[in-house]
């Protein structure tokens, strides 16, 4: 493996995928010449509207669906082979999961198909069972009566079953309460200090600017953008200044000292939080200590 | 050294019989070996158990197995209104309606988890987390493959317990109404023999038997080499004759060309007596009262040296005569428009030397040497039909003769002995066939035809008793004109039954019975007259005018007798095999059809070789002249049209038939509700089919699925 592989986690050449309808005709191309690389222990974020062909990209990349062209490599091997399988952790945008199942069964399931001998298994479904915050009544429930928090939940649970070098989160917030939000943009901030690469592909732009190192944007099957969250989100030709205590009069002469220095467009204001900050700072509160419950994936 | 024809038609027979095995094996090795070496290296069965775990728990928490309980209420409800007048019958008919509930519950089961499990894991897009995992595309057909098996085993082992415990219930009932019937019946009453089997063996016994070699129909005990048919008796002998290309060749140029011949002789050995009154009229009544001069000259065939007078004086002996035809392979007629039904009569000559053979000539019509030269093999079909005649069959009775000019000629026999390849093949004497068998008439003074079944290697251990049982399974197939007056007090029909040691000559003397219809009777005869394995079983009617209806295992020898649970289980075993199968098909169609569509295709993939089978003789070579001919369609080209059509259209339906399993050949209930023991030949042939059809099935399941976006 050379070196350029061995610092990358994904590798797409050229990803064209055009479905066809019954004679065989074009129908959609979902997807049109992707190139792009992850490297890995970064948590990388793929952005778009519905239907830019995020979800079709994390499909093709699984083996769910096959390429009209080009290729797609996930730690050295070709997407969808079993090898890269044994390696990566899959939450998809919603958690399809057998219903009748409860949770314990369901992390034991997916343990076999790693073939987790069952000793290491009776260690680790519990410990991912407290991580992912489903308590002893809840584990034992049938999927089917979870909400879809607890769904969203189990289904990250079994996508870390096999400890994954790659882990793929479609929509993982989705169902998410804010405190539920806010712990998994938590845990994958975990996990990228762990080492782990995650890609993340949510419309939901607060949580990828929160978390990932880069991003690209896709629209209608293009890519559209791509690099560092801080880079792309710079503006380049307004400078911001921002200090704690300034009184009005200090404001005011700070305006009048722009001015004759020949700035113009001036504003002054006081910065606002963001709503899940200020959610969650209530939360706190209101839980006692200051303190919420710990974020899931968090260190012990 | 084999002629070459004989080796072209046994390969030609080998290809159609194992063909499927071929298409099997090519599937196999190229779809799992090649394509799917890499998955199979891989194979993992703790992936595997895993996945059938999860199919088995699913099936369980959507409570599949609550549909056992209303199978079980259904069979109590129907055996409970069942009366049948036999008590072995009730057991038969409770045998037959346990594993028939079982087999339906298991197969409609079989067929709806099969069916829908892919399709709605795709749908509900369950599969992107099993797909996503290192799991092979294999493992997840042959996991879904053994989740559904073990439903199917856990459904037959309930009914199966079921199965064992009514049957004891209803044996027990059963046995006491026997015990109570037998202290009520007189010492001599002919229902006697088989109520004492009953009490002595139970109900619930298996019995291993020995089936004859084979039936033929005689008109009496053989006479050296020399086997007799009686006339007007609708007795007839088969000869096989199998063509060489050349051969063929040699036949068609003969129809081809104008002014050439080929003849069939027969040659026949011919004992008459002086005809009684019955006979006369039959002479009558079959135009054969002054035959010699009525028959058209060309029935005679060219004229042999012969002795017998071209006149012939009032009630003097009938002429001899035969009536030939022409069958395929499947014993339908090959006459054509000649003659379907009643063949073409030929006068035998009588030799001018007594003792000597007579001899008959058919000139061969051009369309039947067309028809012998087009198909794979045939049978000339000689009747017997003057009355007050015997008929003595030898080897070779019939040949093919072509006139060369040489003094030779060309002389075709008849084919080879399947046997001994060295021999031509030995004629069989037998019986025009009724509702229920082969016709065997009765005559009062027992002188009648007679059946023997031919016993060879009978593995019989030596009884602590003495006597060995016979199983009896004669049917009546006629007694409409039976006095019943005349037959005796009870009624009853008698049938004399005798065995003949061949080894020893020992006889059992004739022994008496008295047959009901669908009924078995059983007979012990003395262990002297079966010993050593090589015996024959003569059945003779004793009554006048009365018709027995005989199979090929009418008659069997009862060698063993084995534990009743043991074979309850090979019969449910043959049932997980079928469930099995019908799991492989289900998940195969429902790789690339919709649930709905893959429940169809599997009932027609199931179904397909029995509905074939089912229109039988109608799907024949030729049926579509036959429908042209009905439907009265008389113009030549739409008549061709239609027929050739048919024609296509049957063929095509049995080559595809072919191809699909065979579901009798998993006789879940047709050995056990018989009181027979499951044989292991049977249970390697479920084996097969289930290997034949499944392996390549599942291979076929396994690469579409590799190939198929699971994301919809």
């Amino acid at each position: 493996m050379t070196q350029s592989a061995q610092e990358e986690a994904v590798r797409i050449e050229h990803l064209t995928k055009i479905y066809k309808d019954f004679w065989g005709r074009d129908k959609v191309r979902a997807l049109d010449d992707l190139n792009l690389s992850i490297r890995r222990g970064e948590v990388f974020g793929l952005l778009g509207p519905n239907g830019s062909g995020k979800s079709t990209t994390i499909k093709l990349m699984l083996g769910l669906i096959f390429p009209t062209a080009g290729s797609a490599s996930i730690l050295g091997h070709a997407a969808g082979s079993t090898e890269v399988n044994e390696k990566i952790g899959f939450l998809p945008e919603e958690s399809y999961l057998y219903r009748f199942l409860n949770g314990e069964e369901t992390l034991y399931f997916y343990g076999r198909l790693f073939k987790i001998p069952r000793r290491d298994l009776k260690r680790r479904v519990p410990m991912l069972l407290d991580t992912v915050g489903l308590n002893a009544k809840d584990r034992k429930r049938k999927l089917r009566e979870y909400s879809k928090g607890m769904a969203r939940r189990i289904g990250l649970a079994q996508a870390l079953i096999n400890d994954p070098e790659l882990i793929l989160l479609d929509e993982p917030t989705t169902g998410l309460d804010p405190i539920g939000t806010r712990e998994m943009k938590d845990l994958i901030i975990s996990l990228k200090q762990q080492g782990k690469t995650v890609l993340l592909c949510s419309h939901l732009l607060a949580d990828v600017q929160d978390v990932c190192d880069r991003i690209t944007i896709l629209f209608g099957g293009r890519m559209q953008t791509l690099g560092q969250v801080r880079d792309l989100l710079q503006v380049r030709d307004i400078t911001q200044i921002q200090t704690r205590g300034m009184s009005t009069a200090q404001i005011e002469e700070v305006q009048a000292f722009l001015s004759k220095i020949g700035v113009s467009d001036t504003v002054i204001t006081h910065p606002t939080t963001t709503l899940e900050d200020l959610f969650m700072r209530i939360v706190r509160e209101r839980t006692g200590n200051g303190q919420a419950k710990p974020p899931v994936g968090s260190p012990n | 050294m084999l002629p070459a024809f004989v080796l072209s038609f046994a390969f030609a027979d080998l290809w159609h019989q194992y063909l499927p095995w071929l298409a099997a094996g090519i599937i196999v090795v190229l779809g799992l070996l090649i394509y799917g070496a890499h998955d199979l290296f891989r194979l993992s069965l703790t992936r595997i158990w895993a996945i059938s775990s999860v199919c088995f728990s699913e099936a369980i928490r959507k409570r599949t197995l609550w549909i056992t309980p209303l199978a079980i209420i259904g069979v109590i409800v129907v055996t409970q209104l069942s009366h049948p007048d036999d008590p072995q019958e009730a057991i038969r008919q409770a045998t037959k309606f346990c594993l028939f509930a079982s087999g339906l519950l298991v197969s409609v089961v079989a067929i709806i988890l099969a069916c829908t499990n892919l399709p709605k894991e795709i749908d509900n897009r369950v599969i992107f987390t099993v797909v996503t995992k290192p799991t092979t595309r294999l493992e997840i057909v042959l996991g879904k493959c053994l989740g559904f098996a073990r439903i199917s085993a856990t459904i037959i082992i309930i009914m199966g317990i079921f199965t064992y415990a009514y049957l004891q219930t209803r044996s027990w009932t059963e046995m006491s109404a026997v015990h109570r019937q037998l202290a009520s019946i007189p010492s001599d009453s002919p229902t006697r023999p088989t109520l004492v089997y009953y009490a002595d063996h139970g109900f619930l016994t298996t019995r291993r038997l020995d089936a004859p070699e084979n039936l033929q129909i005689y008109g009496r005990l053989p006479d050296g080499n020399v086997r007799w048919m009686q006339g007007a008796q609708s007795e007839y002998f088969l000869v096989p004759f199998t063509l060489s290309e050349e051969q063929k060749d040699q036949l068609q140029q003969v129809a081809d060309t104008t002014g050439a011949s080929a003849y069939l002789m027969t040659t026949l050995r011919i004992q008459q007596h002086t005809p009684n009154a019955t006979e006369q009229r039959e002479i009558k009544e079959l135009g054969l009262g002054n035959a010699a001069v009525e028959l058209k000259a060309e029935e005679l065939g060219p004229v042999l040296p012969t002795s017998r007078p071209t006149t012939q004086p009032a009630n003097a002996l009938p002429p001899a005569v035969v009536s030939i035809r022409l069958l395929n392979q499947n014993y339908r007629s090959l006459n054509g428009t000649l003659d379907e039904s009643a063949g073409v009569r030929v006068v035998l000559q009588q030799p001018d030397k007594p003792g000597d053979s007579w001899y008959g000539r058919l000139t061969i019509p051009a369309e039947w040497l067309n028809r012998m030269s087009q198909v794979p093999m045939f049978y000339v079909q000689v009747h017997a039909i003057s009355p007050a005649t015997d008929y003595g069959v030898e080897a070779e009775p019939e040949m093919i003769f072509i006139p060369t000019g040489k003094q030779s000629g060309i002389k075709i026999g008849p084919a080879m002995s399947a046997q001994d390849p060295g021999k031509p093949a030995e004629p069989e004497l037998l019986s025009s066939r009724g509702a229920r068998g082969m016709i065997l008439m009765g005559k009062a003074d027992g002188k009648g035809p007679i059946a023997l079944y031919h016993f060879r290697n009978a593995k019989i251990s030596r009884p602590s008793n003495g006597t060995v049982p016979l199983q009896l399974q004669i049917n009546i197939e006629k007694n409409g004109e039976v006095d019943v007056e005349k037959i005796g007090e009870s009624g009853y029909a008698k049938v004399g039954v005798q065995v003949i040691n061949n080894k020893t000559g020992e006889s059992s003397g004739l022994i008496e019975v008295t047959p009901e219809l669908s009924q078995t009777s059983f007979l012990n005869v003395p262990f002297k007259s079966v010993e050593g394995g090589d015996f024959d079983v003569v059945v003779r009617s004793q009554t006048q005018d009365q018709w027995l209806g005989l199979k090929d295992d009418a008659v069997s020898v009862v060698v063993a007798d084995e534990s009743f649970v043991v074979n309850l289980f090979k019969s449910l075993l043959v049932l997980w095999m079928l469930s099995i199968l019908v799991v492989v098909i289900g998940i195969f169609c429902s790789t690339f059809l919709s649930w709905p569509i893959a429940i169809i295709c599997t009932l027609v993939i199931l179904l397909g070789h029995w509905g074939v089978d089912q229109l039988g003789s109608a799907l024949d070579p030729g049926s579509g002249r036959s429908i042209a001919t009905e439907f009265r369609i008389y113009d030549p080209v739409s008549s061709r049209t239609i027929s050739q059509t048919f024609d296509t259209l049957s063929h095509v339906l049995r080559v595809v038939s072919n191809f699909l399993p065979d579901l009798s050949k998993f006789p879940v209930s047709d050995y056990i509700e018989r009181g027979l023991a499951v044989p292991l030949s049977s249970l390697l042939q479920s084996l097969g089919v289930l290997a034949c059809y499944g392996l390549p099935l599942l291979v076929l399941s396994y690469v579409i699925m590799r190939n198929k976006e699971v994301a919809p």
